[in-house]
Protein backbone atom coordinates (compact mmCIF):
# COMPACT_ATOMS: atom_id res chain seq x y z
CA UNK A 1 0.00 0.00 0.00
CA UNK A 2 1.31 3.39 -0.95
CA UNK A 3 1.01 6.32 1.39
CA UNK A 4 -1.38 9.02 0.24
CA UNK A 5 0.12 12.29 -0.91
CA UNK A 6 -0.55 16.02 -0.96
CA UNK A 7 1.17 18.11 -3.62
CA UNK A 8 1.54 21.90 -3.69
CA UNK A 9 2.13 22.43 -7.40
CA UNK A 10 3.29 26.04 -7.09
CA UNK A 11 4.35 28.32 -9.91
CA UNK A 12 7.80 28.60 -8.31
CA UNK A 13 8.13 25.68 -5.86
CA UNK A 14 6.68 22.20 -5.62
CA UNK A 15 6.25 20.54 -2.23
CA UNK A 16 5.06 17.01 -1.49
CA UNK A 17 3.55 15.84 1.81
CA UNK A 18 3.30 12.14 2.54
CA UNK A 19 0.59 10.85 4.86
CA UNK A 20 2.01 9.99 8.26
CA UNK A 21 5.46 11.27 7.29
CA UNK A 22 5.35 15.01 6.59
CA UNK A 23 7.05 17.00 3.82
CA UNK A 24 9.21 14.66 1.75
CA UNK A 25 10.08 16.88 -1.21
CA UNK A 26 10.59 20.62 -1.72
CA UNK A 27 12.13 21.92 -4.91
CA UNK A 28 11.70 24.51 -7.68
CA UNK A 29 8.97 23.83 -10.26
CA UNK A 30 11.40 23.75 -13.16
CA UNK A 31 12.01 21.16 -15.85
CA UNK A 32 14.83 21.00 -18.40
CA UNK A 33 14.03 19.38 -21.73
CA UNK A 34 16.07 18.45 -24.79
CA UNK A 35 14.50 20.45 -27.62
CA UNK A 36 15.46 17.91 -30.29
CA UNK A 37 14.39 14.67 -28.65
CA UNK A 38 11.99 16.24 -26.12
CA UNK A 39 13.56 14.06 -23.43
CA UNK A 40 13.46 15.35 -19.84
CA UNK A 41 17.03 16.11 -18.76
CA UNK A 42 16.57 17.43 -15.24
CA UNK A 43 14.00 18.72 -12.77
CA UNK A 44 14.01 20.74 -9.56
CA UNK A 45 17.18 22.36 -8.26
CA UNK A 46 19.31 20.96 -11.04
CA UNK A 47 17.00 22.31 -13.74
CA UNK A 48 16.72 25.65 -11.96
CA UNK A 49 20.49 26.11 -12.01
CA UNK A 50 20.32 25.78 -15.79
CA UNK A 51 17.90 28.69 -16.33
CA UNK A 52 19.60 31.29 -18.51
CA UNK A 53 22.70 29.11 -18.94
CA UNK A 54 21.62 26.43 -21.41
CA UNK A 55 23.01 25.65 -24.84
CA UNK A 56 20.55 26.01 -27.70
CA UNK A 57 19.28 22.44 -27.61
CA UNK A 58 18.24 22.52 -23.94
CA UNK A 59 15.34 24.51 -22.64
CA UNK A 60 14.73 24.99 -18.90
CA UNK A 61 11.16 26.08 -18.20
CA UNK A 62 8.69 26.69 -15.40
CA UNK A 63 5.61 24.98 -16.82
CA UNK A 64 3.17 26.76 -14.47
CA UNK A 65 4.91 30.08 -14.58
CA UNK A 66 1.93 32.37 -15.13
CA UNK A 67 -0.47 30.41 -12.92
CA UNK A 68 -1.69 28.65 -16.04
CA UNK A 69 -0.57 25.44 -17.67
CA UNK A 70 1.12 26.44 -20.89
CA UNK A 71 2.35 23.01 -21.89
CA UNK A 72 0.17 20.06 -20.92
CA UNK A 73 2.67 17.46 -22.08
CA UNK A 74 5.52 18.87 -20.00
CA UNK A 75 3.27 19.29 -16.98
CA UNK A 76 2.16 15.70 -17.23
CA UNK A 77 5.73 14.49 -17.39
CA UNK A 78 6.65 16.62 -14.42
CA UNK A 79 3.84 15.15 -12.32
CA UNK A 80 4.83 11.65 -13.40
CA UNK A 81 8.46 12.20 -12.39
CA UNK A 82 7.40 13.76 -9.12
CA UNK A 83 5.27 10.77 -8.16
CA UNK A 84 7.98 8.35 -9.25
CA UNK A 85 10.51 10.10 -7.05
CA UNK A 86 8.37 9.74 -3.95
CA UNK A 87 7.89 6.04 -4.63
CA UNK A 88 4.61 5.79 -6.55
CA UNK A 89 4.55 2.91 -9.03
CA UNK A 90 1.93 0.94 -10.89
CA UNK A 91 1.58 -1.35 -7.86
CA UNK A 92 1.24 1.29 -5.18
CA UNK A 93 -1.74 3.44 -5.96
CA UNK A 94 -2.06 6.29 -3.47
CA UNK A 95 -4.77 8.91 -3.26
CA UNK A 96 -3.39 12.33 -4.17
CA UNK A 97 -4.63 15.81 -3.25
CA UNK A 98 -3.17 18.60 -5.38
CA UNK A 99 -3.23 22.34 -4.73
CA UNK A 100 -3.53 24.43 -7.84
CA UNK A 101 -3.87 28.18 -8.39
CA UNK A 102 -7.60 28.97 -8.20
CA UNK A 103 -7.31 30.88 -11.46
CA UNK A 104 -6.74 27.75 -13.57
CA UNK A 105 -9.45 26.78 -16.01
CA UNK A 106 -11.67 23.71 -16.05
CA UNK A 107 -9.60 22.23 -18.87
CA UNK A 108 -6.38 22.74 -16.94
CA UNK A 109 -7.91 21.14 -13.85
CA UNK A 110 -8.87 18.06 -15.80
CA UNK A 111 -5.39 17.94 -17.29
CA UNK A 112 -3.83 17.89 -13.82
CA UNK A 113 -6.13 15.24 -12.35
CA UNK A 114 -5.93 13.05 -15.46
CA UNK A 115 -2.15 13.30 -15.51
CA UNK A 116 -2.01 12.36 -11.83
CA UNK A 117 -4.25 9.33 -12.33
CA UNK A 118 -2.25 8.21 -15.36
CA UNK A 119 0.91 8.55 -13.28
CA UNK A 120 -0.40 5.95 -10.84
CA UNK A 121 -2.77 7.67 -8.40
CA UNK A 122 -5.93 5.73 -7.51
CA UNK A 123 -7.75 9.03 -6.96
CA UNK A 124 -6.72 12.63 -7.67
CA UNK A 125 -8.53 15.58 -6.13
CA UNK A 126 -7.85 19.31 -6.31
CA UNK A 127 -8.07 21.83 -3.51
CA UNK A 128 -8.03 25.61 -3.78
CA UNK A 129 -4.69 27.05 -2.77
CA UNK A 130 -5.90 29.75 -0.36
CA UNK A 131 -8.10 27.20 1.42
CA UNK A 132 -5.11 24.91 1.93
CA UNK A 133 -3.05 27.92 3.00
CA UNK A 134 -5.60 28.87 5.65
CA UNK A 135 -5.68 25.33 7.02
CA UNK A 136 -1.88 25.16 7.09
CA UNK A 137 -1.48 28.63 8.59
CA UNK A 138 -3.44 27.45 11.65
CA UNK A 139 -6.22 30.01 11.21
CA UNK A 140 -9.42 29.22 13.16
CA UNK A 141 -11.41 28.41 10.03
CA UNK A 142 -13.65 26.04 11.98
CA UNK A 143 -15.32 29.03 13.61
CA UNK A 144 -17.84 31.51 12.18
CA UNK A 145 -15.12 34.14 11.93
CA UNK A 146 -13.75 35.86 8.83
CA UNK A 147 -10.21 34.57 8.24
CA UNK A 148 -8.30 36.34 5.51
CA UNK A 149 -5.24 34.85 3.80
CA UNK A 150 -3.09 36.51 1.15
CA UNK A 151 -0.93 34.01 -0.74
CA UNK A 152 1.66 35.64 -2.98
CA UNK A 153 3.49 33.12 -5.09
CA UNK A 154 5.73 33.39 -8.13
CA UNK A 155 3.05 33.78 -10.80
CA UNK A 156 -0.14 34.33 -8.83
CA UNK A 157 -1.51 36.29 -5.90
CA UNK A 158 -4.63 34.94 -4.24
CA UNK A 159 -6.58 36.53 -1.45
CA UNK A 160 -9.42 34.65 0.20
CA UNK A 161 -11.76 35.01 3.12
CA UNK A 162 -12.67 31.75 4.81
CA UNK A 163 -15.23 31.01 7.50
CA UNK A 164 -16.73 27.71 8.74
CA UNK A 165 -14.54 25.71 6.41
CA UNK A 166 -15.73 27.43 3.24
CA UNK A 167 -14.64 30.25 0.94
CA UNK A 168 -16.61 33.49 1.45
CA UNK A 169 -14.71 35.68 -1.01
CA UNK A 170 -11.84 35.05 -3.38
CA UNK A 171 -9.75 37.27 -5.57
CA UNK A 172 -7.00 35.75 -7.68
CA UNK A 173 -4.72 37.50 -10.16
CA UNK A 174 -2.02 36.17 -12.42
CA UNK A 175 0.53 38.61 -11.06
CA UNK A 176 3.14 37.61 -8.52
CA UNK A 177 6.74 37.72 -7.45
CA UNK A 178 8.07 36.70 -10.91
CA UNK A 179 6.55 39.91 -12.24
CA UNK A 180 8.59 41.85 -9.68
CA UNK A 181 11.74 40.17 -11.07
CA UNK A 182 10.66 41.10 -14.61
CA UNK A 183 10.01 44.72 -13.58
CA UNK A 184 13.54 44.94 -12.14
CA UNK A 185 14.97 43.54 -15.38
CA UNK A 186 13.05 46.09 -17.45
CA UNK A 187 14.07 48.99 -15.23
CA UNK A 188 17.77 48.15 -15.26
CA UNK A 189 17.72 47.75 -19.02
CA UNK A 190 15.92 51.04 -19.59
CA UNK A 191 17.62 53.24 -17.01
CA UNK A 192 21.11 51.75 -16.85
CA UNK A 193 21.45 50.24 -20.29
CA UNK A 194 22.44 46.77 -19.08
CA UNK A 195 20.74 43.41 -19.46
CA UNK A 196 20.43 41.09 -16.46
CA UNK A 197 19.00 37.59 -16.20
CA UNK A 198 15.92 36.62 -14.20
CA UNK A 199 17.96 34.99 -11.47
CA UNK A 200 20.01 38.15 -10.93
CA UNK A 201 16.78 40.14 -10.80
CA UNK A 202 15.41 37.75 -8.19
CA UNK A 203 18.56 38.14 -6.08
CA UNK A 204 18.21 41.93 -6.25
CA UNK A 205 14.58 41.65 -5.15
CA UNK A 206 15.42 39.42 -2.20
CA UNK A 207 18.47 41.42 -1.11
CA UNK A 208 17.39 45.04 -1.51
CA UNK A 209 13.77 44.99 -2.71
CA UNK A 210 11.19 46.86 -0.63
CA UNK A 211 7.50 47.65 -1.10
CA UNK A 212 7.56 50.61 1.30
CA UNK A 213 10.36 52.81 2.66
CA UNK A 214 12.24 50.87 5.35
CA UNK A 215 14.95 51.81 7.87
CA UNK A 216 18.57 50.90 6.98
CA UNK A 217 18.02 50.56 3.26
CA UNK A 218 21.09 49.69 1.26
CA UNK A 219 22.00 49.50 -2.38
CA UNK A 220 23.73 46.78 -4.35
CA UNK A 221 26.25 46.45 -7.10
CA UNK A 222 24.74 44.68 -10.08
CA UNK A 223 26.62 42.96 -12.86
CA UNK A 224 25.09 42.67 -16.29
CA UNK A 225 25.82 42.96 -20.00
CA UNK A 226 26.13 46.44 -21.51
CA UNK A 227 23.51 46.75 -24.23
CA UNK A 228 25.77 48.94 -26.41
CA UNK A 229 29.18 47.32 -26.12
CA UNK A 230 27.96 43.83 -25.26
CA UNK A 231 30.58 43.61 -22.52
CA UNK A 232 30.10 42.85 -18.79
CA UNK A 233 29.46 45.99 -16.76
CA UNK A 234 28.81 46.88 -13.11
CA UNK A 235 26.26 49.42 -11.96
CA UNK A 236 25.08 50.66 -8.55
CA UNK A 237 21.41 50.23 -7.81
CA UNK A 238 19.70 51.85 -4.81
CA UNK A 239 16.83 50.42 -2.80
CA UNK A 240 14.77 53.45 -3.73
CA UNK A 241 15.25 52.79 -7.44
CA UNK A 242 14.15 49.18 -6.99
CA UNK A 243 11.08 50.29 -5.06
CA UNK A 244 10.20 52.65 -7.91
CA UNK A 245 10.80 49.91 -10.49
CA UNK A 246 8.48 47.40 -8.82
CA UNK A 247 5.83 49.84 -7.64
CA UNK A 248 3.39 49.11 -10.46
CA UNK A 249 3.40 45.36 -9.75
CA UNK A 250 3.18 45.83 -5.99
CA UNK A 251 0.20 48.16 -6.50
CA UNK A 252 -1.61 45.53 -8.56
CA UNK A 253 -1.15 43.01 -5.76
CA UNK A 254 -2.33 45.45 -3.10
CA UNK A 255 -5.35 46.39 -5.22
CA UNK A 256 -6.43 42.78 -5.50
CA UNK A 257 -6.34 42.52 -1.70
CA UNK A 258 -8.52 45.64 -1.48
CA UNK A 259 -10.99 44.18 -3.98
CA UNK A 260 -11.29 41.02 -1.92
CA UNK A 261 -11.94 43.07 1.23
CA UNK A 262 -14.70 44.97 -0.52
CA UNK A 263 -16.54 41.73 -1.40
CA UNK A 264 -16.91 40.71 2.24
CA UNK A 265 -20.12 41.07 4.29
CA UNK A 266 -19.86 43.94 6.82
CA UNK A 267 -19.93 41.70 9.93
CA UNK A 268 -16.72 40.11 8.78
CA UNK A 269 -14.96 43.36 8.12
CA UNK A 270 -14.96 43.82 11.89
CA UNK A 271 -13.28 40.45 12.38
CA UNK A 272 -10.35 41.56 10.23
CA UNK A 273 -9.84 44.76 12.18
CA UNK A 274 -9.35 42.63 15.28
CA UNK A 275 -7.67 39.56 13.90
CA UNK A 276 -5.81 40.96 10.91
CA UNK A 277 -5.00 39.24 7.63
CA UNK A 278 -2.32 36.59 7.16
CA UNK A 279 0.41 36.66 4.55
CA UNK A 280 1.74 33.40 3.12
CA UNK A 281 3.84 32.49 0.07
CA UNK A 282 7.39 33.45 -0.86
CA UNK A 283 6.27 36.71 -2.46
CA UNK A 284 4.89 37.79 0.91
CA UNK A 285 8.46 37.86 2.24
CA UNK A 286 9.23 41.00 0.24
CA UNK A 287 10.33 43.58 2.79
CA UNK A 288 7.76 46.28 3.50
CA UNK A 289 4.91 44.48 1.75
CA UNK A 290 2.99 43.80 4.96
CA UNK A 291 3.40 47.46 5.96
CA UNK A 292 2.27 48.61 2.53
CA UNK A 293 -0.91 46.49 2.59
CA UNK A 294 -1.57 47.56 6.15
CA UNK A 295 -1.18 51.19 5.21
CA UNK A 296 -3.52 50.99 2.23
CA UNK A 297 -6.26 48.90 3.83
CA UNK A 298 -6.09 49.98 7.49
CA UNK A 299 -6.20 46.31 8.44
CA UNK A 300 -3.31 44.78 10.40
CA UNK A 301 -1.22 42.26 8.40
CA UNK A 302 0.55 39.33 10.03
CA UNK A 303 3.16 37.02 8.60
CA UNK A 304 2.23 33.36 8.87
CA UNK A 305 4.88 31.35 10.77
CA UNK A 306 5.54 28.93 7.89
CA UNK A 307 4.81 30.99 4.78
CA UNK A 308 6.37 28.58 2.27
CA UNK A 309 4.98 25.36 3.69
CA UNK A 310 1.48 26.44 4.78
CA UNK A 311 -0.21 25.33 1.55
CA UNK A 312 1.23 21.82 1.45
CA UNK A 313 0.64 21.32 5.19
CA UNK A 314 -3.00 22.36 4.75
CA UNK A 315 -3.42 19.91 1.87
CA UNK A 316 -1.57 17.33 3.97
CA UNK A 317 -4.15 17.75 6.68
CA UNK A 318 -6.87 17.01 4.10
CA UNK A 319 -5.02 13.84 3.11
CA UNK A 320 -4.82 12.74 6.74
CA UNK A 321 -8.62 13.23 6.97
CA UNK A 322 -9.51 12.28 3.42
CA UNK A 323 -13.04 10.98 3.99
CA UNK A 324 -14.28 13.65 6.38
CA UNK A 325 -12.82 16.52 4.39
CA UNK A 326 -13.85 15.32 0.93
CA UNK A 327 -16.24 18.21 0.58
CA UNK A 328 -13.30 20.64 0.57
CA UNK A 329 -12.15 19.35 -2.79
CA UNK A 330 -12.83 21.36 -5.90
CA UNK A 331 -15.74 20.00 -7.86
CA UNK A 332 -17.09 18.21 -4.79
CA UNK A 333 -20.72 18.89 -3.84
CA UNK A 334 -20.77 21.32 -0.94
CA UNK B 1 -72.00 -11.49 -5.82
CA UNK B 2 -72.38 -7.81 -5.01
CA UNK B 3 -71.35 -8.53 -1.41
CA UNK B 4 -68.03 -10.13 -2.43
CA UNK B 5 -67.28 -7.21 -4.75
CA UNK B 6 -67.89 -4.70 -1.95
CA UNK B 7 -65.61 -6.66 0.37
CA UNK B 8 -62.87 -6.72 -2.27
CA UNK B 9 -63.19 -2.96 -2.80
CA UNK B 10 -63.11 -2.27 0.95
CA UNK B 11 -60.02 -4.42 1.42
CA UNK B 12 -58.35 -2.82 -1.54
CA UNK B 13 -59.04 0.65 -0.12
CA UNK B 14 -57.78 -0.44 3.30
CA UNK B 15 -54.58 -1.83 1.77
CA UNK B 16 -54.04 1.40 -0.14
CA UNK B 17 -54.60 3.47 3.01
CA UNK B 18 -52.12 1.36 5.00
CA UNK B 19 -49.55 1.57 2.20
CA UNK B 20 -49.93 5.34 1.99
CA UNK B 21 -49.59 5.90 5.75
CA UNK B 22 -46.58 3.56 5.92
CA UNK B 23 -44.97 5.50 3.06
CA UNK B 24 -45.65 8.82 4.82
CA UNK B 25 -44.18 7.57 8.09
CA UNK B 26 -41.08 6.22 6.36
CA UNK B 27 -40.69 9.38 4.31
CA UNK B 28 -40.90 11.62 7.37
CA UNK B 29 -38.43 9.46 9.25
CA UNK B 30 -36.08 9.57 6.31
CA UNK B 31 -36.36 13.36 6.18
CA UNK B 32 -35.64 13.64 9.87
CA UNK B 33 -32.60 11.41 9.84
CA UNK B 34 -31.61 13.41 6.74
CA UNK B 35 -31.59 16.55 8.88
CA UNK B 36 -29.61 14.88 11.64
CA UNK B 37 -27.17 13.45 9.10
CA UNK B 38 -26.58 16.95 7.84
CA UNK B 39 -25.85 18.22 11.32
CA UNK B 40 -23.61 15.29 12.18
CA UNK B 41 -21.68 15.51 8.92
CA UNK B 42 -21.18 19.24 9.28
CA UNK B 43 -19.94 18.79 12.86
CA UNK B 44 -17.51 16.08 11.79
CA UNK B 45 -16.28 18.27 8.98
CA UNK B 46 -15.83 21.31 11.22
CA UNK B 47 -14.23 19.24 13.99
CA UNK B 48 -11.71 17.88 11.51
CA UNK B 49 -10.69 21.49 10.85
CA UNK B 50 -10.25 22.44 14.50
CA UNK B 51 -6.81 23.57 15.71
CA UNK B 52 -6.53 20.40 17.84
CA UNK B 53 -7.17 18.19 14.81
CA UNK B 54 -4.58 20.08 12.79
CA UNK B 55 -1.92 20.21 15.47
CA UNK B 56 -0.58 16.80 14.51
CA UNK B 57 0.36 17.69 10.94
CA UNK B 58 1.73 21.10 11.74
CA UNK B 59 3.72 20.27 14.86
CA UNK B 60 5.29 17.26 13.19
CA UNK B 61 6.49 19.59 10.50
CA UNK B 62 7.80 22.13 13.01
CA UNK B 63 9.98 19.32 14.45
CA UNK B 64 11.40 18.08 11.19
CA UNK B 65 12.07 21.48 9.63
CA UNK B 66 15.14 22.17 7.55
CA UNK B 67 16.91 20.00 4.98
CA UNK B 68 15.74 20.16 1.42
CA UNK B 69 14.80 23.71 0.46
CA UNK B 70 13.35 25.30 -2.65
CA UNK B 71 13.83 28.81 -4.01
CA UNK B 72 16.11 31.13 -2.06
CA UNK B 73 14.35 32.60 0.92
CA UNK B 74 15.07 35.42 3.35
N1 LIG C 1 12.83 36.82 0.98
C1 LIG C 1 12.12 36.99 -0.13
N2 LIG C 1 11.76 38.22 -0.54
C2 LIG C 1 11.05 38.40 -1.64
N3 LIG C 1 10.63 37.41 -2.44
C3 LIG C 1 10.96 36.15 -2.09
C4 LIG C 1 11.69 35.86 -0.93
N4 LIG C 1 11.86 34.51 -0.84
C5 LIG C 1 11.24 33.98 -1.90
N5 LIG C 1 10.69 34.96 -2.66
C6 LIG C 1 9.95 34.81 -3.92
O1 LIG C 1 8.81 34.01 -3.69
C7 LIG C 1 8.47 33.31 -4.89
C8 LIG C 1 8.18 31.87 -4.56
O2 LIG C 1 7.16 31.79 -3.63
P1 LIG C 1 6.27 30.46 -3.50
O3 LIG C 1 5.27 30.72 -2.44
O4 LIG C 1 7.14 29.28 -3.34
O5 LIG C 1 5.57 30.45 -4.94
P2 LIG C 1 4.55 29.40 -5.56
O6 LIG C 1 3.61 29.02 -4.46
O7 LIG C 1 3.89 30.13 -6.67
O8 LIG C 1 5.38 28.25 -6.02
C9 LIG C 1 9.65 33.45 -5.84
O9 LIG C 1 9.29 34.33 -6.88
C10 LIG C 1 10.74 34.06 -4.96
O10 LIG C 1 11.56 34.95 -5.69
MG1 LIG D 1 2.15 28.67 -3.34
Amino acid sequence: MARDLAIDLGTANTLVYMKGRGIVLNEPTVIAVNRKTSEVLATGHEARNMIGRTPGYIVAVRPLRGGAITDFDITERMIRLLLQRVGVSRFTRPKVVICVPSAITEVERRAVTDATRRAGASDAQLIEQPMAAAIGAELPIDEPIGNMVIDIGGGTSETAVISLGGVVALEAIRVGSFDIDAAIQTYVRREHGIAIGERTAEEIKIQIGTAAPMPNERGAQVRGRDLVTGLPKNIDLSAEEVRFAIDEVVSQIVQSVTRCLSKVPPEMAQDFLQRGMYLVGGGGLLRGLAQRIEHETDVPVRMSPMPLEAVVLGAGHCVENYQVLRSMFMGARR
Amino acid sequence: MIATQTVVVIFALLALGCGASLATVLFRQERQTGIYDGIANFRRHIDALSPEARRNVISRHAHTRGGDRGEPRQ
